[in-house]
């Protein structure tokens, strides 16, 4: 998987929408590959974690229920659909598990890695407040 | 040819997009039933009240109709910005279709001979709410850039319904009775009514909806509200200038409608003959308005801009009463009933629309309503009453002469309103995008206690960060009472922000640091002892003359290194020999602490001449050993020696320069390139242009000032002119053409920058659009990059060439422009289009409004395949740009 296939899956999400390529180039090259089988967690409800993925292939489903085990999906995310994203900011517990439903392979980025290069590329963060804010925006337009 | 191409085709000569056809479809539709039903009403008003109420009448109900629209354009403008448009384009048209049902009933008993100036003034108080909250509705529903160019569309689909409503008019009349043909108006009112429910039930509320406040309504509400309007009349020029020129324009055109249908009157006999007349007049002059409007109108906006197609209207006017003048016929009648019903709809409508446009969102609605609640009846009955003076003249030529005077004065007003237009335009984008225009301690600066007293509250807040940040603010505002307030709280502080409070307040130089100084140092760290004895001296302090020969000895380095300052800065003569022995023991030292306090003596070079002689002292220990340990503040120490390097050392200090150049912390590549320039040009102009592509703004910008200074002393603007002209990443670019504009660089030199980056954003679009086709067909992921970065880079050029305008142009204009154009609101984007179009330089106005508003419609001269435009990128000089191109051909 190049650089060019990471940016296009990075220009997906919202906290990256709006950052410039060549920003973006630095987080695509600094994101580490990892691979899940069907039927493992990435991640549960309630533990602390500090990562965003942004899936390659493959498919996770998303539960809310309390019990990590419960299967319980309130949304299915494949290829391109990234998730976790918030905690690289914010650093609070995850708020669902992500269980995978096939094999998969996502990229991730963790926060210290993504502090570090805000300091190395400071654009980048512009790129990404921008990003956020429109998020924001479409939320409160939504809502109204 | 396959249906698709057609319906492209119809789109493009329509200057209609793809995802647009709908919404246009719909619009078109709806006003195709509000022309018709304007048409009939138009046609049966004036033939019933003209033939069986008298035409003499006419300035009376001129008078009547003018109180009718005050009270009920009032009422509209209570509740113009309370609901959505949608909603109240069906409370009007359900209103009118009442009273149509009304008034037809009146009609039905023949004694009622008041139901015709009833009817008429019914249709005079809802052509003109149709008419304008037609505007306010496009407004809500189209971004600036859509109305721009679908308006005109839009408002001939009205013109299509009032050419059948007038062919209705023409055959109907005779057959089914003129008073019958009200109640094909009601028809076409509630079919309206029906779509525009089915429609916003099914796509929601319209888009660029904005609610106001919501609170109870009442009369007293009202007329706030109508106040309200009229004070920003007071506090806009723009909207005061329409207000003017729509005062006058609203004279000129009753008085054209009466001379008009005086001579009409008398020509036609009957009320069926003049009924059938007015059916076949409207759809005629229909006709060539709507042709006009969809083929010539917004072609004529786009070529000539709303400025200029705002005074057709007003020059025609003027054309129309000087006939009228001449000849009191019917042919100039024809000519005047032209005027007012073909280059009015086609011209002056969209134009009024556009400009209305430019006025705050949220107090659009309003706006509009004040002009039609306040100034449209105020002018229809100044028209009434200056008729009713002058028909006691007797002579037409009169009321032609006022007509004549009204169009040369709303010709003046128009005149006016185009040199406002630009102006409210930007002062809308700044206040919406709160340009920072100066410093803010600059503002603060001389003002009132209240700013003390918040500043105070500030320094005395717990967090530490918060108290320095505000003793900045403080020391700048208010610097006498600065000292006393900020060390009230210096006590409570960490011993590292106390460090940085008492660096802040020595440049005050206040007489009663010193006291405090001696008064703190009881019980603080050695840290900040050291900074009392290092603000002493610098102080020039008399009691810590006597502490000199004690620091110079004591066992830590950082106490010694301040006696060495001590010695020289304060020239205790005595003391030089030891204190040089003692730096020169700082410097030679394994401890990397001791040579950054050396090092850092260096700062006060100027201070200490006598101190500072490096052909005798070594520092290249203490320059590697600092660079060795690596963080920040070791090789930021090690980089003050290279203003004092002799010639024959800079061989070694050059390679400690190219590695710290790479260094992970800006402070650290900011110094390295301050250090460049102490070496030869050459290889300070090299650093430069690797500097320009750093990844810090600050690195670039203070390259790009640095390569300024240094042309500067060669008297040669070439090589940034080479840099911006050769491409390079838009970022540097960005900062050599911001040093560009910042040193003051001539205009010509500046605009011509600026024609070239024009050039460049050509070329980029073309480009961009090539990729963009092949990239459809193609899974390539290097190419779908390329297309991003090739659309990041016609948005950095467009940037660029505003950038450059700065120095030509009026710069804030520009940079509200700038501003505009970055925002990720379409409606700001588009005004900040609108805005291009007033700059000085119309060529370069123009290049870039057509390529940001039709990217698509690139005449395509510049690259002849796909392969030209990788070939093209690959030999930019931009690196990104580069890299992406050599991978789409490498794949």
């Amino acid at each position: 998987m190049d650089i060019f296939d990471r940016i296009l899956l990075l220009k997906k999400s919202p906290v990256f929408e709006q950052t410039s390529t060549d920003d973006l180039r630095h987080v695509a090259q600094a994101m580490d590959i990892e691979n899940y089988l069907k039927d493992e967690r990435i991640f549960d409800i309630g533990e602390n974690g500090d990562h965003m993925y942004v899936i390659v292939s493959g498919r996770v489903g998303i539960s809310l229920n309390g019990n990590p085990k419960v299967k319980d999906f309130v949304a299915e995310l494949g290829a391109g659909e990234c998730f976790g994203e918030m905690n690289l900011l914010d650093n609070l517990p995850r708020s669902a598990t992500v269980h995978v439903v096939e094999d998969t392979t996502v990229m991730t980025l963790d926060s210290n890695q993504l502090r570090q290069l805000i300091v190395r590329y400071p654009e980048l963060a512009l790129g990404m407040l921008k990003g956020l804010s429109l998020k924001l925006r479409d939320t409160n337009k939504n809502k109204s | 040819m396959s249906s698709v191409t057609l319906q492209e085709k119809i789109a493009r000569i329509f200057l209609v997009k793809p995802e647009e056809s709908r919404v246009v479809i719909y619009n078109l539709v709806l006003f195709v039933f509000l022309g018709v039903g304007l048409a009939l009403g138009r046609g049966t008003a004036d033939a019933l009240f003209f033939k069986r109420y008298g035409i003499e009448h006419l300035p009376w109900v001129y008078v009547l109709s003018a109180l009718s629209l005050a009270a009920s354009c009032t009422l509209y403008a209570a509740f113009a910005d309370r609901l959505s448009s949608e909603r109240f384009f069906k409370y009007i048209l359900g209103v009118l279709s009442v009273a149509l049902l009304l008034v037809w009933a009146l009609m039905q008993f023949p004694d009622n001979d008041w139901s015709y100036p009833l009817y008429y003034v019914v249709y005079e108080v809802a052509s003109e709410l149709i008419l304008i909250h037609a505007g306010l509705y496009l407004n809500q529903n189209l971004n600036a850039l859509q109305a721009k160019r679908l308006v005109p569309l839009i408002f001939g689909g009205s013109q299509v319904g009032v050419i059948l409503g007038g062919v209705m008019l023409a055959v109907l009349s005779p057959l089914i009775g003129v008073s019958n043909i009200l109640l094909i108006w009601l028809l076409a009112s509630v079919t309206s009514i029906v779509m525009l429910g089915r429609w916003h039930h099914r796509w929601g509320v319209s888009p660029f909806y904005r609610a106001a406040r919501k609170r109870k309504l009442s009369v007293s509400d009202s007329m706030s509200d109508v106040f309200q309007g009229v004070r920003f009349m007071k506090q806009s020029s723009l909207l005061r200038m329409a207000s003017f020129s729509l005062f006058f324009m609203v004279i000129m055109f009753y008085v054209l409608i009466y001379s008009v249908n005086q001579i009409y009157t008398e020509t036609f006999k009957t009320e069926e003959s003049l009924s059938s007349f007015f059916g076949i007049l409207v759809a005629v002059n229909s006709l060539i308005a709507l042709t006009l409007q969809f083929f010539v109108a917004n072609r004529l906006l786009r070529k000539f801009g709303v400025r200029t197609v705002n005074l057709f209207f007003p020059f025609t006017s003027l054309f129309s009463y000087l006939m009228l003048l001449v000849s009191f016929t019917l042919p100039s009648a024809l000519i005047g009933s032209f005027n007012k019903d073909v280059v009015m709809t086609a011209f002056r409508n969209p134009v009024w629309s556009l400009m209305m446009n430019v006025l705050p969102g949220n107090i659009q609605g309003r706006a509009r309503a004040m002009t039609v609640a306040v100034v449209i009846p105020s002018a229809l009955l100044m028209a009434g009453v200056l008729l009713l003076a002058i028909k006691a003249l007797g002579s037409p030529v009169y009321v032609a002469l006022v007509g004549l005077i009204s169009a040369a004065l709303y010709l003046y007003f128009s005149q006016r309103m185009n040199r406002v237009y630009v102006a409210e335009i930007i002062s809308h984008l700044k206040q919406k995008l709160t340009l920072p225009d100066e410093d803010g301690n600059m503002r603060l600066q001389g003002s009132d206690n209240t700013i003390l007293q918040d500043l105070i509250r500030g320094i005395q807040h717990p967090d530490d960060h918060i108290y320095l940040a505000y003793a900045g603010s403080l020391i700048k505002t208010f610097p006498e009472q600065a000292t006393e307030i900020i060390v009230s709280r210096l006590p409570a502080a960490q011993s590292k922000v106390r460090d940085q409070v008492v660096r802040l307040l020595l440049p005050l130089q206040s007489k009663m640091l010193p006291e405090i100084l001696w008064q703190l140092m009881d019980g603080a760290d050695e840290r900040f002892q050291s900074t009392c004895y290092f603000s002493l001296i610098k102080l020039r302090d008399e009691k810590v003359r006597q502490k000199v020969p004690d620091l110079l000895a004591h066992e830590q380095a950082r106490f010694r290194a301040v006696g060495v300052m001590g010695a020289f800065y304060l020239d205790e003569k005595d003391l030089h020999e030891t204190a040089r022995q003692v730096w020169v023991e700082l410097l030679s030292s394994d401890d990397y602490l001791a040579n950054m306090f050396g090092l850092e003596l260096l700062d006060m070079a100027e201070d200490m001449p006598a101190l500072v002689d490096l052909e005798k002292v070594d520092v290249k220990h203490a320059v590697n050993n600092l660079t060795a340990v690596g963080d920040a503040c070791s090789c930021l120490a090690s980089l003050k020696v290279s203003a004092f390097l002799p010639s024959e050392q800079m061989g070694w200090f050059k390679e400690i320069l190219m590695h710290l150049s790479t260094h992970v912390d800006r402070s650290v590549r900011i110094e390295c390139l301050h250090s460049w320039m102490h070496m030869d040009t050459e290889s300070a102009l090299k650093a430069i242009e690797q500097a320009l592509e750093d990844a810090h703004p600050e690195v670039r910008e203070l390259a790009a000032e640095l390569l300024n200074k240094l042309e500067a002393d060669e008297n040669t603007q070439f090589r940034s002119a080479r840099l911006v002209e050769m491409g390079g990443s838009p970022r540097a670019q960005s900062a050599v053409m911001k040093s560009l504009v910042t040193s003051g660089s001539s205009k010509r030199y500046l605009s011509n920058m600026a024609m070239a980056k024009v050039e460049e954003v050509k070329q980029l679009n073309e480009a961009l659009q090539v990729i963009r086709q092949v990239e459809s067909q193609s899974a390539q992921s290097a190419l779908s990059v390329l297309s991003i970065v090739l659309e990041e880079r016609l948005k950095a050029t467009i940037d660029l060439a505003l950038q450059a305008l700065q120095g030509s142009e009026d710069a804030d204009v520009i940079q509200a422009i700038r501003m505009g154009m970055q925002s990720h609101e379409v409606q700001y984007q588009a005004t900040a289009c609108e805005a291009l179009q007033g700059l000085t330089n119309k060529d370069i106005g123009r290049a870039l409004t057509e390529i940001i508003e039709a990217p698509d419609s690139s005449k395509g001269s510049c690259f002849s395949g796909v392969e030209q435009v990788i070939d093209w990128c690959r030999k930019r000089n931009d690196p990104w740009l580069h890299q992406c191109a050599q991978a789409v051909q490498t794949a």
